[in-house]
């Protein structure tokens, strides 16, 4: 899961940023808003956590901005707490909103509920066949049996649960799964794949010969 | 317990009620008595009619007969016709020819009955008491004579008794002549007249009530409105005015002065809010900060390198609060009037080199020329603010001021004024943000709040305060591009 944030304060956008790498996020950052809309319109996030009050461009205009040309989910962050403000980033097409000071569980929870909403998944817990995954406890299982998995491992099996069914391209996991500051390895991804392969059976992993990947619900 | 409306318009209405009562019960009184009284003195006239013409009858019948005869005097019987021939009420007399033909006159008798007609009853006693004669329409029960009312003497008294009206004569002789009627009728019409006046009065009050109740009504409105506007108000609609229709009156004297209120109200209550917001708004990111890092080093192990840098943030961001809530108390300190100065003779010259002294090490960091053209101003001051204002000014003179740019600082006396200004070579402001900069938590420099630490953004709001706490101005001019010029001019003092 790759996440934008857009925040003009430096070690509030630091934190926030490194908090979302440790929760296996791929994390870009912008400190102000000019920045944040042109990565957002150039990139594919999962999610972009986006502040309001920003220099050269505010959140409101970024949100407006972007929904002309793009539906990428937006979890606003802001010290401005009234209901109206609430109301007004929820009207501007805001999928949650969050008011500072907030506690990082509660963003890390609500970034996932947002993504996890945005992929048509309500329930944390999604089975595929005999693997199953829980997105709010970060765990994999086999037949109830739970398997190690690093952040990456995790991040990528995530995101082929969510995207199940459906052939996901290379290009797609390289955009989701790594942020700006990884180096793009191509066979990076062959690693990741071998050793979900390796965890969770041949099958749970499908190759599309000169299309991609698969993983096929039931 | 209170009985009396508390409500004004009820007691002006009372009032106004109770009045109009009063004086319509006194006129209609007053007039239905005058009516009384006329129709008393008409019946009172009516009665004693008949006595006048009855009584030079009545002396000449006391006259031994006789002597009337033996001397025969036609005078008194002229006198007699006189007295009742020219009465036209009377109407025509039948006998009157005759008597005056056959010369001896209608006796006494022929003219009580006479004269006692449907109505009037005539009834004479004798000197002791004794009823000598009674018409036959006198009352049956008939009041005797009153032993108060004098004998002999010729004297008139009338009574009202027993439903009837008496005039009661007492002749030279000593016998009482008495002339009554009925007073039933009269009593009717004076109880109609009663019944009719008693209905106008009640009419003349309800119209006056109903009258004094719209007037009252119309000229306490601006009242009510005044209240409703007042509540209004109160419960949180700061943007309500009265609606002022007539300027002269006291009430829309009284109005313009509450809409002027009200409006002061709105406005400090307005800027409160914002303020609050804006204070409110610049506590919680320093917070926000403190808290996610807290929360960040602790939700696992950490290297110590991790933990250092942890709390270095959190105390970057409790010394910025700090800095935060020292610039808020002393403008809430300006607000409510407490900003006291603490002035004494001073050299202005010595501490802006002081202060300038000060700040050179961080406009060497940037590579930045201070250039200073001081002349020796002596004035009063606050010391301690003075200078706190000017390294405001100055600190923001570097903060804003490009990288090798310069500082010019300027403090010269001009025909009785100082004027202190300091020039950066900065981006400039344009007018937009010039007419702000000295507004609490306006920060003209949001593209470059990154380069460096941010300020608290009421630096220049308070620098403003102390400046104009010590009796001065303080101007911005600035063009983008070249640079802004803060001027901050004082009128010398004795």
């Amino acid at each position: 899961m790759r996440v934008l944030v857009v925040e003009d304060q430096d070690d509030l956008r630091e934190i926030v940023a490194e908090t979302l790498r440790e929760e296996s996020f791929a994390v870009d950052e912008s400190a102000d808003g000019e920045e944040g809309l042109y990565k957002a319109l150039n990139w594919d996030y999962d999610i972009i956590v986006l502040d309001i009050m920003m220099p050269v461009l505010n959140g409101w205009e970024v949100l407006k901005k972007l929904r002309k040309e793009k539906q990428t989910p937006v979890l606003m962050l802001t010290a401005l707490d009234q209901v109206r403000d609430k109301v007004k980033g929820l009207n501007h097409g805001a999928d949650d909103y969050l008011a500072k000071p907030f506690d990082l569980a509660e963003l890390v929870a609500r970034v996932r509920a947002v993504i996890r909403r945005n992929g048509g998944e309500h329930r944390p817990e999604v089975t595929v066949g005999k693997v199953t995954i829980n997105t709010t406890s970060k765990t994999l299982k086999v037949n109830d049996n739970e398997v190690d998995v690093t952040a990456r491992e995790y991040a990528m099996a995530e995101l082929m649960i969510q995207h199940r069914d459906e052939v996901v391209t290379r290009d797609f996991l390289y955009a989701h799964l790594f942020d700006e500051n990884d180096e793009s390895m191509s066979n990076m991804l062959d690693v990741y794949v071998y050793k979900l392969r390796q965890k969770f059976g041949k099958d749970f992993i499908k190759t599309r010969r000169g299309q991609g990947y698969i993983v096929e619900g039931i | 317990m209170n009985f009396f409306p508390q409500s004004i318009r009820w007691r002006i209405q009372l009032w106004h009620t109770l009045l109009l009562v009063v004086i319509i019960a006194a006129l209609l009184a007053a007039f239905f008595q005058n009516q009384r009284e006329i129709k008393y003195q008409a019946l009172d006239r009516e009665l004693n009619n008949p006595i006048t013409r009855l009584l030079p009858r009545m002396e000449r019948r006391r006259k031994p007969p006789p002597r009337t005869r033996r001397l025969p005097r036609p005078e008194p019987l002229d006198g007699f016709d006189d007295e009742f021939g020219p009465d036209p009420e009377s109407g025509p007399r039948p006998r009157r020819g005759s008597d005056v033909e056959d010369g001896r006159g209608p006796t006494l008798d022929e003219v009580v009955e006479d004269l006692a007609g449907d109505d009037i009853f005539v009834i004479q006693w004798d000197r002791d008491g004794g009823l000598r004669f009674a018409s036959e329409n006198a009352p049956e029960d008939l009041t005797p004579i009153p032993d108060e009312i004098p004998r002999g003497g010729e004297r008139m008294s009338k009574r009202t008794v027993a439903g009837y009206r008496e005039v009661i004569h007492t002749t030279p002789g000593g016998s009482f002549l008495l002339v009554g009627t009925a007073i039933a009728p009269i009593e009717k019409d004076l109880a109609s007249l009663q019944m009719r006046l008693v209905g106008i009065g009640t009419l003349i009050v309800g119209g006056g009530f109903l009258v004094g109740w719209l007037l009252i009504g119309r000229s306490l409105k601006p009242i009510g409105v005044m209240s409703e506007t007042a509540h209004r108000i109160s419960d949180g609609d700061l943007s309500g005015r009265i609606e002022i229709k007539e300027d002269g009156s006291e009430l829309g004297q009284l109005s313009s002065v509450l809409n002027e209120t009200f409006e002061k109200l709105e406005t400090s209550f307005e800027h409160q809010v914002r303020f609050t917001a804006d204070a409110s708004h610049e506590m919680r990111t320093p917070i926000a900060v403190i808290l996610a890092k807290s929360q960040f080093a602790l939700s696992r192990e950490r290297s110590p390198e991790k933990y250092q840098e942890a709390l270095q943030t959190c105390m970057d961001s409790a010394q910025h609060m700090r800095m935060l809530t020292d610039a808020l108390l002393e403008l809430a300190k300006v607000d409510s009037g407490e900003f006291n100065l603490d002035k004494e003779s001073g050299d202005l010259e010595d501490l802006t080199r002081k202060v300038v002294r000060m700040i050179e090490p961080l406009a060497d960091e940037k590579k930045i020329v201070i250039r200073c053209e001081l002349a020796p101003v002596k004035m009063k001051f606050d010391t301690q603010k003075m200078r706190q204002s000017l390294l405001n000014l100055l600190s923001n003179a570097v903060k804003y001021n490009c990288e090798e740019g310069e500082i010019e600082v300027v403090l010269k006396n001009v025909e009785g004024e100082v004027k202190l200004s300091i020039r950066d070579t900065g981006p400039g402001m344009n007018e937009g943000m010039r007419e702000h900069i000295f507004e609490r938590f306006y920060r003209a420099d949001k593209v470059r709040t990154r380069t460096g630490k941010t300020g608290t953004g009421l630096g220049l709001a308070i620098t403003k305060a102390i400046v104009e706490a010590h009796g001065g101005r303080i101007e911005a001019r600035s063009e983008v591009g070249v640079g802004s010029i803060f001027e901050i001019s004082f009128r010398e003092q004795d």
